[in-house]
């Protein structure tokens, strides 16, 4: 019974871990269609801003609570800067996003130099029957149900949500109701940063922090987002949920590598059967 | 004469290179409404879009209660008391009706005009919590009205609104377009195929062909359909 509490626990954390990860990104992609290649850097950011607050002697705490407001205000300069000349130019904002990706790990290369930094995970261990469970793993499930919860009601009970979710159906709509669509696109832009940045804050103490750490994020990020569809919240939750348990039984029973194999397998068959993912799905037999 | 609320000189504009608009001039007063009359493809929806600042004037200016607004933003001209009513309704299908009603309010200050909308278009007051794209044409087309209206705006943009739409519901339409003219003093520029619409609701009737106003008529002409032919292909 134990064992398989903790094979649960593992499993749903891989789901949250998937979650939070993503969820900038659905934001970003889901609402002003842009896809951010640079996504990963900003987790990366929000990794570093943990590791500078913690070797300057700040807490833990501290430090996450900087991530998305440091990386939100760089997610601002880059839309005010590049991102918005480039909405409806979806090619041209890949590669410019991709530039921008490429500039930040050489930046942060530069400064910070190419080793491996890190923070201590807090909290210990649960023990659970004769097994023990990271404490910090429960906190990161905590958090990004927290976190899906907030920016849910960001979107579904605010007046920002409200002009927010009208200009990703109809910008031109929004405009002649006296509404500027280029500052709804700045915010949301900003708040997708924001939440790269905070999901690579969470994540510092259970990673290695690199300048090359968003890649090794980015393609999850981007499938997961893919396989959700147009559904911002229900479909990163469903493809979170659908790739993460794939992705975690695998490897259990196999090995990561194997893990994620069986990850992008099964967003291939989704895709291949569900072109517009797996909330277009549900969108089209509601 | 009363001053215009809505004042268009000498509108150029088009797509590209291409030119729709041609040296076209409109004036409307406070409680005055205006239809704009003419065949598919003559320039009437890019006028109303040109006046709402959604396609740029190539020459040409636009004045709001005596304010210049050619150079202003779309968003800016909103607030400034310019509503607009799009062909097509485009309502936000996903929004709920109130959802849509709310949107038109956001970006006005003050109390909430949507209590004393609902009051006017009663038949919304049963949808609020059902999302737009459930709505029937008529029913999408109230909804559209009164999504500008709760932003209450001084000028109304109206481009077809009878268009795929069941006839009690274009008897209801007139009815809000004569009240909103006569005891709320909105000025109102129609673009509508309906001439019997039209010939009920318009104080001026104004016909245009290829991009431009060829004449300005009563709208107690619009009942003689020689003449009406005359103008429209002539």
């Amino acid at each position: 019974m134990e064992y398989l509490i903790v094979t649960l626990i593992g499993v749903v954390f891989a789901i949250a871990s998937l979650v939070l990860l993503a969820l900038g990104l659905a934001i970003i992609y889901g609402m002003m269609g842009v896809i951010n290649l640079a996504q990963g850097e900003f987790i990366m950011l929000g990794a570093y801003t943990v590791v500078l607050s913690s070797a300057h002697g700040l807490q833990l705490w501290v430090g996450m609570a900087m991530a998305p407001v440091v990386v939100g205000v760089v997610g601002l300069v880059v839309e005010r800067c590049i991102i918005r000349f480039l909405y409806g130019r979806l090619l041209d904002t890949m590669l410019a996003t991709w530039g921008l990706s490429l500039g930040l790990i050489a930046a942060v290369t530069l400064i910070l130099g190419p080793s491996t930094e890190g923070v201590a995970t807090p909290f210990g261990h649960v023990a659970i029957g004769g097994y023990a469970v990271s404490a910090y793993n429960l906190f990161v499930i905590a958090a990004t149900g927290f976190l899906v919860a907030l920016t849910w009601g960001v979107f579904n009970r605010t007046r920002f949500g409200l002009i927010a979710r009208g200009a990703m159906q109809n910008a031109d709509m929004v405009a002649a109701l006296g509404i500027h669509p280029p500052t709804i696109y700045m915010m949301t832009f900003a708040l997708g940063s924001a939440l790269a940045g905070l999901a690579g804050a969470i994540m510092a103490p259970l990673t290695g922090v690199v300048p090359s750490l968003g890649l090794a994020f980015v393609a999850k990020v981007f499938i997961t987002v893919t396989v959700g569809g147009a559904a911002i919240f229900s479909g990163t939750l469903g493809a979170g949920t659908l790739l993460g348990a794939i992705e975690s039984a695998v490897s259990f029973i196999s090995t990561p590598i194997y893990g994620q194999v069986a990850m992008l397998g099964c967003a291939l068959v989704v895709l291949r059967f569900a072109p517009q993912g797996i909330s277009g799905l549900w969108r089209r037999s509601g | 004469m009363a001053p215009a609320v809505l004042a268009a000189n000498g509108l150029v504009s088009g797509y590209g290179r291409i030119r729709i608009l041609d040296n076209v001039s409109v004036s409307l007063s406070a409680g005055e409404v205006v239809a704009v009359i003419g065949h598919n493809g003559m320039g009437k929806t890019t006028l109303l879009r040109t006046l709402a600042g959604l396609l740029k004037a190539k020459s040409g200016s636009v004045r709001l209660a005596g304010r210049d607004v050619t150079h202003h933003a779309t968003a800016v001209r909103s607030r400034l008391g310019l509503g607009y009513v799009p062909q097509g309704r485009q309502i936000f299908p996903d929004l709920t009706v109130m959802e849509n009603l709310m949107i038109g309010q956001a970006a006005r200050a003050g109390a909430s005009d949507i209590p004393g909308i609902l009051e006017r278009f009663k038949s919304l007051t049963a949808l609020l919590g059902r999302p737009g794209r459930a709505l029937s044409g008529g029913e999408q087309q109230l909804l559209a009205l009164a999504r500008c209206l709760v932003g209450r705006p001084r000028v109304v943009l109206l481009d077809e609104p009878s268009e795929g739409i069941q006839p009690s519901i274009v008897d209801q339409i007139a009815e809000h377009l004569h009240d909103l003219s006569t005891t709320q003093r909105l000025a109102i520029l129609l673009v509508e195929q309906d001439l019997e619409l039209v010939s009920r609701v318009a104080h001026r009737v104004h016909v245009m062909r290829k991009g431009r106003f060829v004449s300005e008529i009563a709208p107690r002409d619009l009942t003689n359909p020689a003449m009406v032919r005359e103008l429209l292909w002539s």
